[in-house]
């Protein structure tokens, strides 16, 4: 089994998107089948305005208040260690001057099964994040995504997931929205503000040469090199 | 039989010298590989001492270095086995041979340097021998103190506000606070003589007080010492516009993280029940936006790489290497 990080980028806005979070979680439950959402303290959170406020309020960082605030919350209480915990991993509230962004990924381990792609697209239009996608850690891991970001700012994707979102501005970084559209993938579609692409019908999987083979093709038609190496770093 | 918690805490603090497992006892200690040692090459010595004699001007730590040098370098090394055993035992009797430690007449268990040694001599010495004999005194005296108490048999829970009254913290907790003030004022002087000045740069080393937790593998990546006082550990860390690092070198701000093995599945994935990588996180923010555009490297186990990278996310400006 793989386990699949579902990822979305939003711009900094400077406020914590509460309304968004409130909306996003009770379409998670449904997706995950989970009546509770756990806090790190195993105790399950109330789900309201004021709550969360008091929550984000409290983990605002003294020294500098515009990176933003972190929590991970869970399906399952995590004192339990269970690897169907699915953790859904925020960061928000980030001051628009700053060059973090806002995330709201959802971290789903490997025996939990992924559910159907429908709520990531309605989770995208909550959102509108300038990117979302579904990524398979081993595939991350192989195409080195995390350290290709690093290299580039965030106006562009660092390679191309099974199930990607790009909104227009970066969709005009890699070629427009006409060259977006002829992308050789399973589906090809406007989607919310931007392009959805699905290399293949349902989950991508990394042990699939023919998955890679359409990844490697994808990526080469938005000129995102297949074979990369990082920078040398003197350490 | 000890059979609660408060019987457990109540018998390691009547008897200080069998509690191993107490903060920081078991800093530095690991467990040794194949082929691995403790010991220190009598060349490396030599180098060391050289080169902090270049930039030492106190007379005693010139005097404390040039002994190191001796007795633990080359030069001795370099000695016969007879001149080796004359050096340290002496040659009292004239007779050529150096003299048994048995006719020496004094206890070579307890005497911290042998007849002849230079550096029982010296007065920095003399001193902190003169400390160090009456801490050892202060501690007999515990010992005999709480092997008295122990006759009296094992305490039962708590159950007034007179027996949770950590009354015997107020005994123990001098003795530590002694040693450990003498220990880290002695180990401090010898340390900042062959140790080389921090790095200069945009931030300041401040020295902080950490838990036992990858504290030795801090200590031994950033080659700061961990000092000992009062019972609390201490390290050197490098601290930019309110944030702390642990190194700074080469223009580079650094974070050490020791191994995390126990948070990772079979594929070094992180497991997705850990509660704390959004601190990674949150820590991998604050540095970066303390560095302002200083790198930023976080040196992690070479199999945890992967994982780091889930934890830390999109954090432009940290770079995760093994």
């Amino acid at each position: 089994m793989n386990s699949y990080l579902f990822s979305q980028n939003c711009r900094p806005r400077g406020d914590f998107r509460i309304d968004e979070i409130l909306e996003y979680f009770d379409l998670m439950k449904e997706a995950f089948r989970c009546s509770e959402i756990y806090g790190s303290n195993s105790k399950p959170l109330e789900l309201t305005r004021e709550n969360l406020e008091r929550i984000f309020r409290k983990k605002i960082d003294k020294l500098f208040p515009g990176i933003g605030v972190n929590v991970d919350w869970f399906s399952i209480p995590p004192r339990k260690r269970d690897d169907n915990t699915v953790r859904f991993e925020i960061h928000t509230g980030t001051f628009p001057d700053e060059v973090f962004i806002d995330t709201y990924d959802i971290s789903i381990g490997e025996a939990k099964k992924v559910p159907d792609l429908s709520y990531f697209e309605k989770s995208i239009q909550i959102f509108e994040p300038f990117e979302a996608y579904l990524g398979e850690s081993e595939n991350e891991y192989a195409l080195d995504s995390y350290n290709r970001q690093q290299e580039i700012p965030f106006d562009r994707p660092a390679i191309i997931r099974g199930f990607h979102y790009m909104d227009e501005s970066l969709i005009r970084n890699i070629g427009g929205m006409k060259h977006c559209l002829k992308a050789p993938a399973w589906k090809v579609e406007r989607f919310c503000k931007g392009v959805l692409i699905e290399l293949v019908p349902g989950l991508f999987d990394h042990e699939n040469p023919e998955h890679l083979k359409i990844q490697q093709e994808a990526m080469e038609h938005f000129g995102i090199p297949v074979v990369w190496t990082a920078p040398e770093i003197d350490y | 039989m000890i059979e609660t918690e408060a019987q457990r805490r109540w018998w390691f603090a009547t008897h200080p010298e069998l509690s191993g497992g107490r903060r920081g006892d078991r800093v530095g200690k690991h467990k040794k590989g194949k082929g691995e040692s403790d010991e220190v090459s009598p060349e490396v010595v030599d180098a060391y001492v050289e080169q902090a004699l270049e930039h030492e001007t106190d007379d005693v730590v010139i005097e404390m270095l040039k002994r190191t040098k001796f007795w633990f370098g080359s030069e001795f090394d370099s000695k016969t086995a007879e001149e080796q055993r004359a050096l340290l035992w002496g040659d009292d009797d004239g007779d050529g041979s150096p003299d048994e430690p048995a006719n020496k007449g004094g206890n070579h268990q307890t005497s911290r340097a042998p007849k002849g040694h230079p550096a029982a001599s010296k007065a920095g010495y003399t001193q902190y021998e003169d400390v160090l004999d009456r801490v050892e005194d202060y501690q007999q005296e515990i010992f005999e103190r709480a092997i008295e108490q122990d006759k009296k048999g094992l305490e039962p829970d708590p159950h007034t506000f007179l027996d949770l009254f950590p009354w015997r913290r107020l005994v123990t907790s001098p003795v530590g606070f002694v040693r450990g003030l003498v220990r880290g004022a002695a180990r401090g002087t010898v340390v900042h003589a062959v140790k080389k000045a921090g790095s200069k740069g945009p931030g300041t080393w401040v020295e902080v007080p950490r838990g036992p937790n990858g504290m030795a593998h801090q200590s031994k990546m950033s080659g700061q010492q961990i000092r000992e006082s009062g019972g609390r550990l201490y390290i050197k860390e490098y601290e930019v516009n309110g944030v702390k690092f642990d190194d700074y070198k080469n223009g580079k701000l650094y974070e050490y993280k020791g191994p995390h093995g126990h948070l990772f599945d079979k594929n070094n994935d992180l497991r997705p029940w850990v509660k704390d990588p959004g601190e990674m996180r949150k820590q991998a923010v604050r540095q970066a936006k303390a560095a302002k555009g200083i790198p930023v490297i976080w040196r992690v186990g070479a199999h945890q790489v992967k994982a780091f990278k889930n934890a830390v996310g999109k954090v432009r400006g940290v770079e995760i290497v093994p």
